[in-house]
């Protein structure tokens, strides 16, 4: 049921069990399996069933970031309408890495307060929400359907990652008619302006919800339970505002810190050598499963050899390349110069290239952080500020880990690896990952939000999303999003 | 004489003077440099290829210019043990050897170190140390 708030006429909503702000891809799946317990949910989404410049300008921020990164302004990465930024997804899906969840060694953070295997039975449930097909996440397994040989199988210091893509990308667009005609309200135009609090024997509860429609009218909704589900930067900017009601949500000092992305860059080419890029199916490319499903296999350190060493988790993929980057010292010479020690047969297809493109972790860094502007927008709510630092180490750990992929590759016989120009080695950029600002801990003084996702300061305000990642690995998030989505869903249905 | 002093830090001059002359350089030349004194680094055996077998060397000849020579002074300054390993190969080269047995005897060579791991990082680039010592051999044919 789709409802236009600037055409309503109640400035008081129907009171409901749970009220989910933000109808993205972890909105619509709370809600979708809240439904089906029979509890009363709302979504309230600030933009509505398409894009609208307006809305979409309430996302625009602050942005800086650390020497040798770039981030783009805040509303570009970030997509403020019914299926969220699904909207321009691209569908990387895969699991956290294991060793991301349990106590983290060395700097790396306090990891997650769960197990993977915790997460397992929510993770199934968000491979078929995320249209996943099979759960083969095995490069040997995919490459033997198809017929193909594994070129570069997996050993104690080669990790092979593999990425599943949707059938359907889109949360809004696949689940819209589903939504529509369900009993869940979805509220459009509806901008989340912040709670009204009570305390009662020491226990502080949200007990109203302000809301704006975009002609700038006051609604308000009750909820036995409300959940944040507005992606990582709003979620936390939504915290922000409520601290200034709610002392205990800066209990840990870690509201809006923790600001994770995954670094992500070209960082090295490989010159093919015995290999030739049509070989390499999965890596390379992007091809079917035999269920009709696209994969793609990365490369990466194996998750133990990199934890012995206190590393962040690293990962590459492969694209072929025209030539060898510009970047690159001496490209040409070395081009020429290992054509020239090879057999006649093989010299020009010796030397084909494939870039190495990075996406790895960084560290739980406190610097990293999110907050709130002085500048407000067109409806008085403050915006978010983003400044989001990594660290020396990391860009060392990546420096590392590209090395150790490269020899690898040279064992397993490719040619030279080119890792640009030394002294401009890392010009990086994000992923569009906006993460933490709102750890997950057991502890009121290390995180925000407890294991279920609840505030620690707030009986009944939950936060679902990125914004809990007390680390993130280096996997694209959306399908851990989901699984957290549907793990909350639990949590509320036996507390409701 | 920087030339000399190079090659002389890092292998023996006689297989040195064997190098050059593989690579192309004027048998003159290589003569030329060569110490009147007794070397006290360790002399290997050296390849008797024939003057005329310049066509031999001619094809890596022609890869030297200015970006060659950069990468190779580069693998000098950083690891110039690595020419010891390209004279080492090429020492194997029985006399008359043709130019797909020269490549494929590198192309092998490079391969073995790529499996053994046997790599060196110079400017930004991680080569098989048989391909790092013959760009440190053919850039100093910079003049």
């Amino acid at each position: 049921m789709f409802i236009d708030l600037a055409k309503s006429n109640r400035k008081v909503l129907p009171r409901c069990d749970v009220a989910v702000i933000g109808a993205g891809a972890a909105g619509i799946t709370l809600a979708l399996e809240l439904e089906k317990s029979g509890l009363s949910v709302v979504i309230l989404e600030g933009g509505y069933r398409d894009f609208t410049v307006l809305s979409q300008d309430r996302y625009k921020g602050e942005v800086t970031a650390g020497p040798g990164f770039t981030y783009p302004d805040l509303d570009v990465w970030r997509l403020r309408y019914f299926g969220g930024t699904t909207n321009h997804w691209i569908g990387w899906c895969r699991r956290l890495e294991e060793n991301v969840f349990g106590p983290r060694s060395n700097d790396l953070g306090e990891g997650w307060p769960f197990t993977r295997a915790d997460l397992e039975d929510d993770y199934q449930d968000a491979l078929e929400i995320c249209t996943l097909g099979r759960d083969v996440f095995d490069a040997n397994e995919l490459l033997d359907g198809l017929g193909v040989k594994n070129l570069l199988p997996s050993n104690d210091i080669l990790a092979t990652p593999v990425w599943r893509f949707p059938k359907e990308l889109r949360f809004g667009g696949h689940y819209r008619y589903r939504l529509q005609e369900s009993l869940v309200p979805i509220y459009f135009g509806a901008n989340c302006q912040g709670f009204s609090f009570e305390e009662v024997d020491g226990v502080v509860s949200a007990r109203r919800l302000h809301i704006k429609n975009d002609l700038g009218v006051d609604f308000e909704i009750t909820a036995d339970c409300f959940v944040l589900a507005g992606g990582g930067i709003e979620n936390t900017r939504q915290l922000l505002v409520a601290a200034d009601d709610v002392k205990g949500l800066r209990q840990s000092d870690t509201l809006g810190r923790g600001f994770l992305e995954h670094p992500h860059g070209a960082v090295g080419a490989v010159l093919c050598g015995d290999h030739a890029p049509e070989d390499l199916m999965g890596f390379t490319d992007y091809p079917l499963d035999i269920d009709k499903t696209q994969f793609k296999i990365g490369l990466g350190l194996n998750e133990q050899f990199a934890a012995e060493r206190g590393m962040v988790n690293t990962s590459f993929t492969m694209e072929p390349l025209e030539s060898i980057p510009e970047e690159s010292l001496h490209g040409e010479a070395l081009r020429k110069l290992w054509e020239s020690s090879r057999p006649s047969a093989s010299k020009s297809e010796s030397s084909q290239v494939i870039g190495l493109y990075a996406r790895t972790e960084q560290r739980w860094n406190a610097e990293s952080r999110i907050s709130l502007m002085s500048a407000k927008d067109d409806l008085g709510s403050k915006r978010a500020r983003l400044d989001w630092r990594v660290s020396d180490q990391d860009v060392a750990d990546i420096k590392t880990s590209v090395e150790i992929v490269a020899k690898e590759l040279m064992k397993a016989g490719f040619g030279p690896v080119t890792f640009g120009d030394p002294a401009e080695f890392v010009t990086m950029e994000g992923g569009g990952h906006h993460l933490g600002g709102a750890r997950m801990h057991e502890s009121p003084d290390f995180g925000v939000v407890d294991a279920n996702l609840k505030c620690h300061a707030v009986d009944n305000l939950y936060a679902v999303g990125g914004s809990a990642f007390p680390t993130a690995g280096f996997s694209n998030p959306t399908l851990t999003i989901v699984a957290l989505a549907v793990r909350l869903a639990r949590t509320l249905k036996e507390r409701l | 004489m920087r030339r000399r002093e190079l090659f002389e830090r890092t292998v023996g001059v006689t297989g040195l003077a064997a190098l050059l002359a593989a690579c192309g350089a004027d048998p003159s030349d290589v003569l030329g440099v060569l110490p009147t004194e007794t070397s006290t680094t360790v002399r290997l055996p050296v390849p008797e290829l024939e003057v005329d077998e310049w066509a031999f060397a001619r094809p890596w000849k022609s890869l030297i210019d200015d970006e060659l020579i950069a990468f190779g002074s580069s693998v000098l300054s950083v690891a110039p043990e690595t020419v010891v390993k390209a004279r080492e190969v090429l020492v194997e080269l029985p006399e008359g050897s043709s130019l797909i047995a020269r490549d494929k005897l590198f192309a092998e060579s490079c391969r073995k170190d790529s499996r053994a791991g046997d790599v060196v990082v110079v400017d930004g680039w991680m080569v098989p140390t048989t391909l790092a010592g013959l760009a440190g051999a053919l850039s100093q044919f910079s003049s």
